[in-house]
């Protein structure tokens, strides 16, 4: 559940590197011209074996040995991203930050790099200082800016695109919410936030939500962790049943 | 999963090879025919770095017949120096096989967009075989982008007659020749080649979609009502659907259903852009 959720972002990859139409029956272009390129075949190998793995800890694996084979790679993004999904997903959230700026530094204007860094920079447990929350903001607004800009791959199934799109939305949702709560300004983060709820479900998000909720008093907030543990991943949950202890207050500290 | 097993086949292979030469080359040769097969169903599953792998080790078995789905999955994968090294290679291996040139025609026209170099490969394919329908179709498609539609127009009718002998269910140049009739509003043919696109294959929305624009061009809009709804519903991102179905509706008077198709069209543009769907 929570590996089809956090590698939505992957569908992005998929979009991206398929000149997907290539042997349907038509005669339209390819959906983007400007493809990372393997120099070698034992470099495509390689970033396959990232796209096959079937694991979060095996696409760790597969993603580093990737990106210590190959630093100079038109894949490093990717390669990095996934690896930091899943790092993320493993709760292993230094590592994951580790990647996503590898992945940022390799492309500044990837969204699904944006979005991750933005969201280690708000995630709960990690220390937040103003400064740090503007810049995780700048992140979500340059993502979300560039998402409009985005036009549907030729032969991209609609549904898949919707779901992508919606999971970036959501990415940035969540983060300028999770700014404006940790700025304490809890109304406007609970229009942020059910917003980003209300396009993807994530556990993170659902947390967060639950965090507001127990902040503001509302009884809602024992339900909203209830489904944050239901989704995952582990460390999401782990959070959440803090939230639920009545003697333990979860504000954006390690439980 | 698919690797590990071709890798313990490699080593009961080495045994029996040690065991016995004749066997051992027998099993060789399945095994590398495996590979291919396993490489080839992989790719049209979409399974395409799956498909890579289980392609490379069936040419490390000496296959040369992997050369050419190789090149076609990297083409998938839109790895433009890879395709064109290993298409060279399948041309080497096989230079009387039409297939690859037909490859790399599509390569060329859709990947490169060069129509002229494209429709060379599309010709070297029908040198070596001229029954190549679909190569024929291509070569067709590619003359309509260079302005000689009087040219390819037999060419298309020629793939459809041979299509319709192979009782293949390709239903490009019906569609092909459907927009050209379209265009000088020779609306009955246009209507036929249509309808037998959509017969062949009415889950494709551009099929659908043409097939409502020519219904209302021919001022039949209780047709073209029901099959832009079919393209809509096919492919909610096929937002030319949307625009002219509220012109559509329009025209019948339903002005709500017109204005909630516009509404639709206005609010699925932010979402999907204007990209060109098929």
């Amino acid at each position: 559940m929570a590996w089809a959720n956090v590698n939505s972002g992957l569908l992005g990859i998929v979009a991206l590197l398929c000149a997907d139409m290539a042997f349907a029956q038509t005669h339209a272009p390819p959906s983007n011209s400007t493809s990372p390129q393997a120099k070698s075949r034992e470099e495509l190998d390689a970033f396959g074996a990232i796209m096959e793995a079937g694991n979060p800890v095996r696409t760790v694996e597969t993603a580093q040995q990737f990106l210590n084979a190959y630093p100079n790679s038109e894949f490093i993004v990717y390669a990095a991203l996934a690896g930091a999904d899943s790092s993320c997903d493993l709760g292993k959230l230094s590592q994951c930050a580790g990647l996503a700026r590898q992945a940022l530094q390799a492309n500044p204007n990837n969204i699904d790099a944006l979005l991750l860094s933005a969201r280690l920079i708000v995630a709960p447990g990690i220390e937040n200082p103003p400064k740090h929350r503007m810049e995780a903001k700048t992140f979500a607004a340059t993502a979300l800016d560039l998402l409009k800009r985005k036009t549907i791959p030729t032969a991209s199934e609609a549904g898949v695109w919707l779901r992508t799109r919606n999971s970036f939305e959501a990415a940035g949702k969540y983060v300028l919410g999770s700014v404006e709560f940790l700025d304490g300004n809890l109304d406007s983060a609970r229009v942020l936030l059910d917003q980003a709820v209300a396009l993807d479900p994530r556990g993170e998000y659902l947390l967060r939500l639950a965090m507001l909720c127990a902040a503001k008093g509302d009884s809602g907030a024992q339900a909203m962790a209830a489904r944050a543990i239901a989704a995952g991943p582990e460390w999401v949950a782990s959070f959440a049943r803090e939230l639920l202890r009545p003697e333990k207050r979860v504000t954006n500290d390690q439980p | 999963m698919w690797s590990i097993l071709a890798r313990g086949k490699g080593n009961v292979i080495l045994a029996s090879f040690c065991l016995c030469a004749v066997s051992a080359t027998t099993l060789r040769s399945q095994d590398a025919s495996n590979s291919l097969a396993n490489g080839v169903q992989s790719l049209r599953q979409g399974r395409t770095f799956v498909a890579i792998k289980a392609l490379r080790i069936a040419l490390a078995e000496g296959n040369l017949h992997a050369h050419l789905p190789l090149a076609e999955a990297y083409f998938v994968l839109n790895q433009r120096k890879l395709f064109k090294e290993e298409i060279a290679l399948a041309k080497a291996a096989f230079p009387l096989d039409p297939e690859a040139f037909y490859v790399e025609g599509r390569y060329r026209f859709q990947v490169e967009k060069d129509v002229e170099t494209a429709a060379k490969q599309f010709q070297l394919a029908l040198v070596r075989s001229a029954d190549h329908y679909k190569a024929l179709c291509y070569l067709g498609i590619c003359l309509r982008e260079m302005r000689k539609e009087e040219e390819a127009e037999p060419l298309l009718l020629k793939s459809v007659q041979l299509a319709e002998q192979s009782k293949s269910s390709f239903y490009l140049p019906y569609q092909s020749l459907a927009e050209y009739y379209l265009q000088l509003n020779r609306l009955e043919e246009a209507e036929s080649m249509i309808g037998k696109a959509v017969a062949l294959a009415p889950r494709v929305a551009m099929n659908q979609f043409l097939h409502g624009k020519v219904a209302w061009a021919a001022k039949k809009n209780d047709v073209a009502v029901v099959s832009l709804n079919a393209a809509i519903k096919i492919d909610p991102a096929f937002l030319q659907a949307y625009y002219l179905l509220s012109r559509v509706l329009s025209a019948m008077g339903d002005k709500d259903g017109a204005n909630r198709r516009l509404t639709e069209f206005q609010t699925l543009k932010d979402i999907y852009g204007l990209g060109q769907r098929q």
